[in-house]
């Protein structure tokens, strides 16, 4: 962009003055509309000689930067300016040197109250009418109104690393600050892959006790007698091999959070256990005799319906409204699917950045795809799904190609619709939905899948047959033999 | 004794917050003289003020800085004198001539009688020499 207008002088109203110098279409403006014109407008405009002294300083540059006119007036742009970009950054210089304008750069000045004021510039080159660069222009906008409604609209979108579209998730995101800033025993419920610890985490690092740690365990991932010697720890001569103390995760989340993953997995008489610390706010290491202080904040989840466990008698129901203060259901991504071109969007940036890719993005095919999906995994099955996506593309958009075949076949089979027999198309879609369904719950293995199907082996190889399916690599520990 | 100025081409660096060279000097009496030059990370008060007191210098002589990236610094017990502009070896002249009058060199909007009531007043109240 280059400016061919009449300098400005000393000031705005100097312009007149140079009768030489014209506008690029050859017009010569009247002076009092110029003035008119760089008086009203919003953007603060400056332009600089050659020696980067100010010659010209509109109104709203003397409002954004707190600099009255006459002070700028003569004085070095970047000693007026005072901007993020002035010195080796400088975009007028960049302008001036390239001949190419700078148009919509973000940065800060700080004004002659030492605030920080976000603002966006842009620069061209000043010619005059004889095409001799005799300075440079450049105007600014102060972006503090824009950022300020930005937040706004962000409040109630994101708390830590959680951010959501979704209605129901940001029901959520509301109530997350003030239960953060509570010290009341939490528990969140929500599918496989929802982001259970995502949230312990968030109400951790937002509460009083962020600067403790934050330590977790899966209930269900142990034992019974291993998880007891994990969760209170043991004293040296507990048991055979303890040869030394070992603390738990009580101790070692003392002063911070615990958080206890799939708290519904837990038995009967660690149950008991655990409402006793909860109750009495102590416990005994394995092998001690003295008690110690529980001095943490209980985070615990579950993917159970733990008011069906109770009624079931499989969890305590003491226990239950022991850990049930408050409570936070967190949405399958199946109900907010509003959201999964946002997560997409936030995987593919994150692994461009932790693999050095530049993947431009998901191609809008399969984008659709992706949001068509139920996602019975959730948010951590999608991660995945563009993890592995990665592996076969280095640059441009990931396509379906990229997707998972298995997921390509149930497509390919809800697409092939037989014009003479509607409904048996659409019931063979069903089927092969369902086989595909069954194989990814179940580990990829075939026999699990006919069982949970509710049909025999040699029955469920028949369908996979007759529909056309490839089937997925085989679940670990399936016989060789059980095959169409 | 020891001050530091944030420069850029020979000028006082216009914006401290983002200023990655300091000039630390040794002011005599009525003399000064380049004692050393610092190169920091821009946008990180406190390593910038670490890296200044490091140098012996307590105070340091720059061009704008927001109030939260001169309160970082002062925190580290950097005295800071902001809102100067002007070229390098006159504004080391008049320290080492003593009485160092901060108005004579303010940035344009931060002079006499508007400094003080305005941010950019805030710490230029030192004295030199």
């Amino acid at each position: 962009m280059e400016l061919r207008l009449a300098p400005l002088g000393a000031s705005v109203g100097a312009m007149e003055e140079s009768r030489n110098q014209r506008w690029v279409d050859g017009a010569e403006p009247p002076p009092a509309a110029r003035d008119a014109i760089l008086e009203s407008i919003s953007d603060g405009v400056f332009t600089v000689d050659p020696e980067w002294k100010i010659v010209s300083f509109n109104r709203a540059a003397e409002g954004i930067t707190g600099v009255p006119r006459e002070e700028a007036i003569g004085r070095i742009c970047s000693e007026v300016f005072r901007s993020s970009m002035c010195g080796p950054d400088c975009s007028l210089r960049e302008t001036l040197r390239t001949g190419r304008a700078v148009i919509g750069r973000s940065g800060f000045i700080v004004d002659a109250e030492g605030e920080r004021i976000p603002i966006s510039i842009s620069t061209a080159v000043w010619r005059d009418a004889a095409g001799n660069v005799v300075g440079g222009a450049e105007t600014f906008r102060d972006l503090s109104e824009v950022q300020e409604l930005r937040r706004e609209l962000d409040q109630g979108q994101r708390f830590g690393e959680i951010s959501s579209r979704s209605p129901s998730m940001r029901r959520v995101l509301r109530m997350l600050p003030s239960v953060a800033a509570s010290s009341s025993t939490v528990l969140v419920l929500g599918e496989t892959g929802s982001g259970k610890e995502l949230v312990a985490r968030a109400i951790h690092a937002a509460g009083s006790r962020a600067s403790g740690p934050f330590v977790a365990i899966n209930c269900g991932a142990l034992p019974d007698s291993l998880l007891e010697s994990e969760l209170f720890g043991y004293k040296v001569g507990a048991f055979t091999g303890a040869q030394r103390d070992k603390p738990g995760r009580f101790a070692l989340a003392r002063g911070g959070t615990l958080f206890l993953d799939e708290i519904g997995e837990i038995s009967p008489a660690l149950q008991v256990r655990l409402l006793r610390v909860l109750q009495e706010r102590r416990y005994e290491p394995l092998g001690s005799v003295e008690s110690e202080d529980a001095d943490v904040r209980i985070v615990a989840a579950t993917h159970r319906d733990l008011a069906a466990e109770v009624k079931a008698g499989r969890f305590r129901e003491d226990l239950y409204y022991r850990v049930n203060v408050v409570r936070i259901e967190l949405p399958p991504l199946r109900r907010r699917k509003e959201d999964i071109p946002f997560l997409v969007n936030q995987f593919v940036a994150r692994f461009n950045r932790e693999q050095g890719k530049s993947i431009e993005g998901v191609a809008a095919d399969a984008m659709s795809f992706l949001v068509a999906r139920d996602w019975p995994g959730n948010v951590r099955e999608l991660e995945n799904a563009i993890e592995r996506a990665f592996v076969g593309c280095d640059a441009g958009w990931l396509g379906i190609e990229h997707l998972p075949e298995e997921w390509r076949a149930a497509r390919r089979g809800r697409e092939s619709v037989d014009p003479l027999d509607p409904l048996k198309s659409a019931r063979d879609n069903l089927d092969a939905a369902a086989i595909l369904a069954a194989l990814e719950r179940n580990g990829k293995n075939r026999a699990a899948a006919a069982r949970e199907l509710g049909v025999h082996k040699s029955t469920f190889f028949r369908m996979v047959r007759r529909l056309g399916l490839e089937l997925p690599a085989k679940g670990a520990g399936e016989e060789a033999d059980d095959r169409p | 004794m020891k001050i530091a100025l944030a420069v850029w081409e020979g000028r006082i660096a216009p914006l401290l917050d983002v200023a990655t060279e300091i000039v630390v000097i040794e002011v005599g009496d009525s003399y000064w003289s380049e004692a050393s030059r610092l190169v920091v990370e821009p946008d990180a008060p406190r390593r910038l003020a670490d890296s200044v007191l490091e140098s012996g210098a307590r105070v340091l002589l720059c061009g704008a800085a927001s109030l939260c990236f001169a309160d970082e610094v002062r925190g580290e017990g950097l005295q800071v004198v902001a809102f100067l502009a002007g070229a390098v070896d006159s504004i080391a002249d008049a320290w080492a001539q003593g009485g160092f009058d901060p108005d004579r060199f303010a940035m344009p909007g931060c002079g006499r009688g508007q400094g003080r009531r305005l941010g950019c007043g805030r710490g230029r109240a030192a004295r030199g020499g």
